[in-house]
Parts: C-alpha cells; structure tokens; sequence
C-alpha cells in the first residue's frame, strides 16, 4: 500500500514538474503589417560610451522564427510518424506471415531499412509543407535610420542602419532591463556602436592631415636646415681645404726657395767651376792649338828651307851647304822647340785631365752636398723627388685648386644666402600653417561637439516594410552613449569577490591572534622528512622539479615556497639537491631560495650553485636531459611539484624504474592520474597550495587557507542548494553567479 | 639593497594589482587604454624573455665546453645548431622554402613528435602496473577506464554501439563532475594566493624565501 | 602459476614492444573502421554548418610539433569545413614554435581542386605567432590591427581586404581554440569570453580542441556553455572528418589507436587474472612489473 502511495506521489511530483512548461506558440503571422507596440534607444550599458541600443518589441506581423518553425515541425510530424508506425506495424505482419507461408523469413535489415525511409519520407514531406507555408509569407524587415537633431527635425535621416529581419528576435528574460512596458518576451535588437562615427571619422582625417601637415613643415624645415647645414659645411671645409692647400703651397714655396737658396750658391759654384774648367781647357785647348801652330808653321818652314834647299842644286854649294847647316841649327832648335811644345803640350793635357777630374769631384761632392740639403728640405714633401722644377709644378697645381675651391666657395655662399631665404618654400610652408590651424579650429568644434551631451543626441526612426506597403514608427526616439564609469553587469562578481577577500584577510587577521589552527593531514608532506632522510642515508641526492611554468604561475611561486623548506632540511641533513629548470627565471628565484635556505640553518658553506641549473625551456628537450640525470645518477628522491604537461609520465615512469622515492603535487588536472599511478605520494590540485602552510605552520599562511575552505564551503552550499531550486524550476541561484 | 629587492617590488606589486583588480570592473575608455597600453608592454616583456633564456642557455653550455665537463660534446652540438639555426633564420629567413623551414620540418617536427610518441609505451606499463582491482574503488576504476578507452575507439563501437555512449557519459557526469570540484578549488586558491602576492603576504617570487 | 607469477612481474620492454609491433602492424594494415560521433564534436559541425557564407571564422592554433598528431589533422579538418562552406577563415598561433605546422596546415587544407579559387588576404589570413598569450588574446579584444600589426608574411594587416572589417573580437562570427597546452583554451574561456560576450545580441561562441589526455579537463567548460563544442584528441578529429565526410590522417591513424587500447586492455585484464589467480592461492602476492 505504503509503495503504491509513495509511487503515486513521485509520479504526482514529476507531473508537477511537468506542468507549466509548454509555451503558446504563434502559429501564424498577422497579415496586415503592424507596427510594434514600443520602440526605444538606450545607452548601451556597462561599455566605454561607444553603443546606443535600439529595442522594440515584437510585432504580430513579424515573420515566424526558425525555432518556432523547427517547433511546429515536431509538433506536427510526431503524431502523423506514430500513425505511420501502426500502419508499418500492420504491414510487417502481413509481410512476416506472407514470408511463413513461404518457408522465408523477413530480413530485419531490409525492414529496418524500410522504416527509416518511411519516416524519413513523411519527416521530409511535413518539413516542406511548413516551410513553404511560412516562406509564402512576404518578407517583414524592419529599417532603421539614424540622423542627426537638425536633420531629424527636418525628416532628413541621412545615416542608415543595418537593416534588420524580423524573424531575428531574441528572448529577454526581463524586458525592464530595456525600459520596456510590454511584457512580451521577445524582442528585436539592434545595437548602434559608435553613432557619432562620422563625426569621429572626421576628427580623425582632421587629426591626420594635421599631423600630416605638421610633419610636412617639419621635414621641409628639418630639410632646409639640413641642406643649409650641409652647405655650410661644405664650404666650411673647402675653406679649411683651401687654407690647407695655401698652407702647402706656402710650404712648398718656401722649400722651393729654400732650395734654391741652398741650390743657387752651389750651382753658381758649380757652374763656375765648370766655367773655370771650361776657359782652363779652351785656354789650354788654345794654348795647345798655338803650340801645334807653331810646330806646323815650323814644318811648314822646314819643309820649305827643304824645298827650296832641293829645289837649287847648282847653286853654289857653300851657300847650300850653310843653308842647310842654317836649316839643320833650325831643326834642331824646332826640335827642341817641338820637344817643349810636346812637353808642354802633355803637361797641359795632364794639367787638363787634372783639372777635369778635380774640378768633377768637386762638382759631383757639391752635387751631394747639395742633393743632401734639398733631401733635408723636401723631407716634409713626401713623394717629392725635390726637385725645384718638380716643386714648382705642384705649386701650380694647388695654386689652381685653390682657385676653384675659392670659385666653390663663392657659389656657395650665393647658395646659403638663397637658402636663408627661400621665398617659395617659405610661402608653401605659410600655407600648410594656415591649413593646420584650419584643421585644428575645425577639430576642437568636433571635439566640443563629441564632449557637449546635446551634441551628440542622436535621433533613430523605425519603419516595417514587406516589400509592398511600408509603416513608419510615429516618433522617433533619441539616445545619448554615455561611458559608464562600473560594469554592473559583473556586480555580483565584484561582491562576491570583496565578501572573499574580507573572509580571507579576516581570517588571517584571527589566525594571527589563534596560531594553532587545525589542517587535515597531507601524507605527501609529512613524507617529506622520510624522503630526505632516506636520501641522507644513500648518500644520494635529492631531485626537485618545479614544473613547466614560469614565476607567473601560482603553481611555481607555491613549488618554490615547499623548495625553500626541502632545502633547509636538506642542509640541515647535509644531503644534497639538484633543481633542474626550464626557465631562467625560475632558475634565479630557485637559487636565492635554496641559497637562503642553507644560509638560514648555518650551513652557507654547503650550497651550491651548480646544482641549480637551467636545462632548456623545450618541454621535451627538458624531459630528455631529465631522464639522463635520473638514469645516470639515480636519485634516491624525486619531488615534482608544479604544472607540468605530457612530460609527467615520462619523468615519473623513469623515475620509477630507478626506485627512487617520488613526491608529486600538481594542479593540472589532467597529470594526475599519470602522477598517481607512478608516484609512492601525490598532492592534488590545491594541496599543493596549502602545502607551503602546512610545512611553516605560519598562522598567515594557515589564515588564508581557512579562507579558502570558508569559499569552498559556501560554493558547496550554493551548488546543493542551487541544484534543489533549479530542479524545481527556480533558476534564481544560478542565475546570480552569471553575468548580470 | 632591501628597498630594490623588497620593498620597491612589493609597493609595485600592490598597486599594480589594485589597479588591475579595479580595472576589470570599469568599461570607462581610460580603463580600456590602460589595460590595451599594459598588453603591449607584456608582450614586449615576454619577447624579451627568450633574449634571457638565450643568454643562459649558453653560458652554461659554452662553460661546460670550455672546462670539458662531461658531456661537453652535446654542449658543442647544441651550440653548433643553435648559432647555425639562428644564422641561417637572419640572414635567409624562415619562410616555406628556406633553410630554417627545411631544419623545422625535417627535424624538429619529428624529434618533437618522437619525444611524445614515446608516452604511449610509458602509458601502456604504467596502466599495467596501476590498474590492478585490488579494492572497491580500484575496480569501479578499472572498469571505468576499460570503458571509456574502448568507447574512444572505433573497436568500441564495433563491439557495441552503447559503449562510446557509455563513455561520453563517464566522460560528461562523473568525470565533470570530479573536474569541477577540482576546478572550484583551485579557482579559490588562485583567488587566494592572488590576494596574498598583492598584499604582500606571498613573497616567493622575490626569491630568498618570506 | 610460475607463468602468472611471471606475467606479473612481466618486464616493461616486451610491453612496450608488443605496442610497438601492434601500431606498426596496423599502419602495413589498416582496417578502416568506422567512428561513432560524439555530441561534443557535433555541436562543432552543426555551428559551422548553420553560419551564412561570407561569415569569418577565427581558428586559434596552439600547439607544437610534438602534439601534431592528434591536433593537425584537426586544424586541417575545420579549415575544410570553412572552405567548404565559403567561411573566411583568420588563423593564429600563441605557440612560436607551431608556426610553420599552422602555415603547413592551410597549404594541405588549400590543396584541394576545390579550394584552388580561394585568395590570401581574402578568403583567409595568417596572421602568425604572437608571444605574450593571454596579453595577446585580450589585445585582440580591444584592436586586432594593433596585436597583429603584420601577418605571417609581413604584410600590414590593415592592407588586408579580409580583416578590413575585423577590428576586435566581436568581429569574428565563431572562435575556436585548438590547443595543446598553456596558452591555450583556458585563456580562450578566461579572457577571450569577456569580449566574445560584448557581441549583441548573441555572443560569439567558443569552441575547444585539444589533446585526449586533456580532453577531461575541459567537459566543466562545455557543461556550462563556456565552450559549445569540444574536439578530444585524434578520435575528435576522426569524428569531424568523417562528419564532413573528408577521411584523412586523423581516420587512419585511428586504427594504430584502436588497436593500442586493445592491447592494453588485453594487458590489464591478463594482468588482473594474474593477480587474482595468485592471490587466491597464495593469499596475498604482490607482483609487480619491473
């Protein structure tokens, strides 16, 4: 009986639950078009000032919705496919007995077959129908146009919108959140962002060309000055060129002449020398040719006295014979006279010959002496055989240098005087300041036209048409985007996040005042102790991993906080620790918490700093050089605390097989069983968190942990509770936890 | 030296985090350029992060080649790739076509995908090794992973067109449901631990301990 | 009983060389089956399959090589479905090192006959890798131009004929975040929702994809409509190929799947035998793998 009761009951419940959910459905659309009943333009709230929101409510003449369609689809076709199942029910009899009869049997696969094509069949045939009748409808859209006040009030709606269908509505669960009187539940929507656009679009090109125009003037200035600067420079350094090259022509000249000083005497002397030599030689040459005329003319004589004397031999011969006697004492004394000139003859030539190689030494040392001296002068003029004549072609050159440079050099000047003066640039420039201060005055009316609130009231008008006739909304109606200064959308985030903070830092502040408060046992951290030990007594060291994560992670900042308290008994064990890392950063933090540690127990000695190290920041390129260390060096614990991803099971299957002890906490959530099954402890999801207050015991630490549970148990309050309402149709509850 | 280590980090880590906390409540355009102009920094931050780990990566490995520690010749080799990766990236570019492309996709696609390949054979021991029906709970375990693996197969659906349906429901209730609660847990302690690093309570990240 | 004792303590290599042999063997002979398709990934397809031509789709892909097998054929799949259907198509990447595999994907979805008419710069974009994660995806949020300032080939994104119109977030007519790790969907669904819920008067919705092993983590989100859709690992790729009817890597790289679970289960179950058997007679052995 009691059963019969109580079955009741439950099936009165459920029918309860049932009721009140089916909805009228519009089957149908109103065939004259009607306007609909309030059109309103609000400020788009919780936003930056940028939206205007248009809302009018739903007209019978709208268009059936797709799901209202997709609804009357159902509706219809269930009953028609449960007639076509009783007919098929029928059929498959007959068929099966006809099949009997005939020694066969009815394959279910085909019938199977059938029935689904049947269904199909009549799904396809009422799908169609409805839909042609509600496309046969005309097409209702709603246009929307937008305008400025001085336009509005003349029916100058120059800013169309989007226009919009009418079977595109949505269901606001609370209509007065639009301002709305109407209680329907429907309503079109359309969301006008940046209405003053074109004014914003025009400040915007102001903006621009004045930039523009600014950037313009200063690239010409910059240019101008530029091109000047270059100039001056220019001629600057053909002054200090032409200077330059007056300076070594001066030098040049006075090396030329210094050459010439030195040169000239020794030249002269020189000159004179061979000039001496000269006159030595023609006087001795003369000398020479008078001697050797002399002797001729003595031949001559001789030769004649000879002649004559052989020419008269009758003659008497006393006379010849003193003639001859006459001419031998004149051979003789020409004899004698030629034996002198050859005598003379020979010391004049080697007096000559003397004279020459004197005279040539004396010449070739002044030469040297002077080369010396022009070699000492021209020593600054490099490249310079020192000679004059080569000196004074130079000279030239520069001396026409520096009267091109001086030609440059005026042409110059002309330029920078033109360039001090530009009257056409000037007054283009004149002219883009002129456009820039235009541009500016018109930009700051823009301006003060987008901060005046009546400036920038916009007027929206609503019209319906289906093609054939078109109704306008009677007024229009205005809206004004404002920036809203909180998101009251997410009010109930905000109080649900200041009520949480209040209970944590309360909590703290109670912790502070009663230390001991209770925490449940974490096994994974009470084994900490046995691991080191453990670890002591190998003589092996100890491995932490702290995860994939940077120092940006909550699972990384709680993996250094256990890391500081590991190394402080791992120094006070005098054991050792490695910590390889993925991230320099991390790296860094991890050496100044382990370096504290050892410092904190007295042990600064002990620390190391190679045994923090950076490995990669590769996800597997870190689990490869992991897996070597463990193989390798066989750890006797292992401790992987943080976020880590796929590379968990391989750094825990390895670390297994070399039977160290391992100790893992992570908050991925989707690690875990990975870490389970492979480690002898692991910390799940937020007892990692809770573990930094679970090893210090500091009543901070252990204050904000009962804030925690203090938030965890409301949320599991609020889910029971929540989930009771909503089981009965109330979704208040779940509604407060979303957006507003 | 405590002011540059602790005090100015813990000053800028309170009222950053104020402002920020604030920022997401307020839609004013102020708030928005604040937070657009802040993104931009991060990001600049964190490219140059990578500079950091560069600069790490080979000191360490540069060291260890230059006192012939153990295993310098991978140091060697891992310098030697690095500087010609990076050479060839400048100067030629890495677009499809180009060395760098070539280096990528002939070997540090496969090497990367080698790596993970490898967790299906750790995977399929370490399964051995923990499925074991040794309690209630293991066996609820054991058959709740025998179905949802089946169900993730085509074999599954093979053997019975009910078991991927079974294992979508594991998947979407029990499996949800653990999840969640997990999830809730963790988004408080965020929450928490957020609260603490602004008022100064978390210190860890400053390095050195509290 | 030495044989179960031995089957207990069975040495991890031959493990790992019967999947070994099993994977290899069932890519020399593939059996082709057929993928029963889930909700999840349905849900995918029917939004993709209800957006009007024209509209832009934003695929944020966020993995490395190492996980290429199972999100590849993935991204390659909804790139398809995009062209198919005449969707724009914005792809991205918060991963550096998945870059080129992004690019790579879009060269194999494009290589179809088909999809020879569709222009860069027009029917999709690159717009490449950004460091930065969750900082980039809320830049987006306020200027798209601004995060992207160029694309994967460095041209100004404003010069674009596609992203002309595509300022911020609410721009894009569906998101999904097809990822491997961190950055990745949690970033979507913290930070990208808040600006994806600015759209009126229909938010923009949120798709996930990711690897099987994280698959779980995720059913929280879908349960709550955070995300509308979830592809799990190579079986949701399976599923979405054989959905839009386009069977690739993702189908025949079920097999080598299918037939690991198998073993696997196979091992387990032996294993199980094993321990009862012993236990029963010897009241409580422990034997476990090396």
């Amino acid at each position: 009986m009691m059963r019969i009761v109580g079955a009741g009951i439950f099936v009165l419940f459920f029918l309860f639950l049932a009721c009140g959910c089916a909805k009228e459905l519009p089957r149908e659309r109103a065939k004259k078009l009607i306007l609909p009943g309030e059109f309103k333009a609000i400020d788009a709230p919780n936003d930056d000032g940028n939206a205007v929101l248009l809302v009018w409510s739903v007209a019978p003449s709208d268009n059936v919705r797709p799901q209202v369609m997709e609804d009357v689809i159902k509706e219809k076709t269930k009953p028609l496919l449960d007639k076509t199942d009783e007919a098929l029910k029928g059929i498959k009899r007959v068929l099966k007995e006809e099949a009997k009869s005939k020694g066969t049997t009815l394959s279910s696969e085909i019938w199977k077959r059938v029935e689904e094509g049947v269904h199909d069949a009549v799904a396809a045939r009422v799908r169609g129908e409805v839909e042609s009748f509600y496309s046969s409808a005309p097409r209702v859209k709603y246009i929307l146009s937008m305008a400025r006040p001085e336009k509005a009030l003349r029916d100058e709606w120059d800013q169309p919108l989007p226009e919009v269908d009418s079977d595109k509505s949505f269901a606001s669960e609370n209509p007065k959140y639009f301002g709305l009187k109407s209680a329907n539940e429907m309503l079109h929507y359309l969301e006008v962002v940046e209405p003053y656009k074109k004014l914003k679009e025009e400040e915007s090109k102001l903006t621009k060309s004045i930039v523009k125009n600014n950037t313009e003037i200063e690239k010409t200035l910059a240019a101008l000055k530029k091109d000047m600067n270059r100039v001056r420079a220019d001629m600057e350094r053909k002054k200090s060129k032409r200077e330059e090259i007056t300076a070594q022509l001066k030098e040049i000249g006075s090396i030329a002449a210094a050459i010439r000083e030195v040169s000239a005497p020794v030249e002269e002397a020189i000159a004179e020398k061979r000039k001496r030599l000269e006159e030595e030689i023609n006087s001795l040459t003369a000398a020479l040719e008078v001697t050797s005329r002399e002797m001729e003319t003595m031949l001559k004589a001789l030769i004649s006295g000879v002649d004559q004397l052989t020419a008269r031999p009758a003659e008497k011969a006393e006379s010849f014979t003193v003639a001859i006697r006459e001419l031998a004492a004149r051979l003789d004394a020409a004899e004698k006279k030629r034996k002198e000139l050859d005598q003379k003859t020979e010391s004049l030539s080697s007096e000559k010959n003397k004279l020459m190689v004197q005279t040539e030494r004396e010449i070739e040392r002044d030469k040297k002496e002077l080369e010396k001296k022009i070699e000492s002068l021209t020593a600054m003029r490099k490249g310079l055989a020192g000679k004059p004549e080569v000196l004074e072609a130079e000279m030239k050159e520069l001396g026409k240098k520096i009267i091109s440079l001086t030609t440059e050099i005026e042409e110059d000047e002309k330029t920078i005087a033109v360039l001090e003066k530009p009257t056409e640039t000037l007054k283009k420039m004149e002219d883009m300041k002129k456009e820039v201060q235009k541009a500016r005055s018109e930009r700051d009316q823009i301006r003060k036209r987008l901060k005046d609130p009546k400036e920038m009231t916009y007027y929206f008008k609503l019209e319906v048409t289906d093609g054939k006739e078109t109704l306008a909304y009677p007024t229009p109606v205005t809206a004004l985007p404002v920036a809203n200064y909180f998101n009251w959308a997410k009010l109930n985030n905000f109080v649900l996040t200041v009520l949480f903070s209040i209970v944590v830092m309360g909590l703290i502040a109670y912790a502070k005042r009663n230390p001991n408060l209770f925490i449940r046992k974490i096994s994974g951290l009470d084994a900490v102790d046995e691991a080191v030990g453990r670890a002591t007594e190998m003589g092996k060291h100890i491995l932490y991993f702290t995860g994939l994560l940077g120092m940006g992670s909550l699972s990384t900042i709680a993996s250094t906080n256990i890391l500081g308290r590991v190394a402080r008994k791992v120094a006070q064990h005098d054991s050792q620790i490695k910590v390889p890392c993925n991230d320099p950063i991390v790296m860094s933090v991890c050496q100044e918490v382990v370096k504290e540690a050892y410092t904190s127990v007295g042990r600064p000695d002990a620390y190391r700093d190679d045994n923090i190290f950076f490995v990669s920041n590769e996800q597997f390129s870190f689990t490869a050089a992991a897996d070597g260390m463990m193989m390798r060096d066989r750890p006797a614990t292992n401790f992987f605390l943080g976020y880590f991803y796929a590379e968990a099971l391989l750094l825990t299957e390895v670390g297994a097989s070399v039977g160290a002890i391992q100790i893992a906490g992570t908050d991925a959530l989707n690690q875990l069983p990975f870490f389970v099954t492979t480690c002898d402890y692991t910390l799940i999801g937020e007892e990692l968190y809770a573990a930094s207050a679970y090893l210090s015991r500091e009543p901070v630490l252990l204050g904000s942990l009962k804030g925690q549970d203090a938030g965890k148990l409301f949320l599991a309050v609020l889910v029971i509770v929540g989930a009771i309402l909503s089981s009965v149709g109330i979704n208040y509850l779940t509604r407060l936890l979303e957006p507003l | 030296m405590a002011l540059v280590k602790r005090r100015i980090p813990l000053a800028l880590a309170f009222c950053l985090g104020v402002v920020f906390a604030i920022q997401y409540y307020v839609p004013h355009p102020v708030s928005e350029t604040v937070l657009t102009r802040s993104n931009l920094w991060v990001i600049i931050i964190t490219s140059f992060s990578i500079v950091l780990g560069l600069s790490s990566l080979l000191h360490i490995h540069i060291g260890k080649m230059r006192t012939l520690a153990p295993g310098w010749g991978y140091s060697a080799v891992l310098v030697a790739s690095l500087v010609t990766t990076a050479a060839l990236g400048f100067v030629l570019g890495k677009d499809p076509g180009s060395p760098v492309f070539w280096i990528y996709t002939t070997m540090y696609v496969p090497l990367s995908g080698t790596m993970f390949s490898i967790l299906a054979f750790f995977i399929a021991s370490a399964a051995y090794k923990a499925f074991r029906a040794r309690t209630l709970e293991a066996t609820i375990l054991l058959v709740a992973a025998i179905v949802v693996m089946l169900g993730n197969v085509p074999i599954g659906f093979l053997m019975h067109k009910y078991i991927p349906v079974v294992g979508n429901w594991i998947y979407q209730n029990p499996n949800m449901a653990a999840q969640r609660g997990i999830l809730l847990g963790l988004s408080l302690s965020f929450v928490a631990t957020s609260l603490k690093i602004i008022f100064g309570i978390e210190r860890a990240y400053l390095g050195g301990g509290d | 009983m030495s044989v179960l004792t031995k089957l207990l303590a069975i040495d991890r290599r031959i493990i790992f060389l019967v999947i070994a042999a099993a994977v290899v063997l069932s890519l020399f002979f593939p059996m082709r089956l057929e993928v029963a398709v889930t909700p999840p990934v349905e849900s995918i397809y029917k939004t993709i399959e209800s957006l009007p031509e024209g509209s832009v789709v934003l695929v944020s892909n966020d993995y490395d090589p190492s996980s290429k097998p199972e999100l590849y054929p993935m991204s390659v799949a909804l790139f398809r479905h995009c062209f198919k259907k005449n969707l724009k198509v914005v792809a991205m990447t918060l991963w550096v090192t998945g870059e080129g595999l992004i690019a790579d994907a879009l060269n194999a979805a494009l290589k179809d006959e088909r999809f020879k008419d569709k222009k860069e710069g027009e029917d999709y974009v690159f717009l490449g890798a950004k460091v930065g994660g969750s900082a980039v995806i809320m830049g987006m949020g306020q200027d798209i131009a601004g995060t992207f300032p160029k694309d994967y080939k460095k041209r100004p994104v404003t010069d674009l004929p596609l992203m002309k119109n595509l300022k911020t977030l609410t721009d894009f007519d569906y998101v999904v975040s097809i990822a491997a790790g961190s950055p990745g969907v949690d970033d979507w669904v913290i930070y990208g929702s808040e600006y994806l819920r600015k759209k009126k008067p229909k938010r923009v919705e949120l798709a996930a994809g990711c690897t099987g092993v994280m698959a779980t983590q995720y059913y929280p989100y879908l349960d709550s409509g955070q995300i509308n859709g979830l592809l799990g690992g190579m079986k949701g790729a399976a599923e979405y190929e054989s959905l839009i009817q386009w069977k690739d890597q993702g189908t025949y790289q079920m097999d080598a799947e299918s037939v690991t679970h198998i073993i696997i289960i196979a091992f387990v179950i032996l294993g199980n035998i094993a321990y009862f058997t012993i236990r029963k007679s010897r009241g409580n052995v422990t034997g476990e793998a090396k």
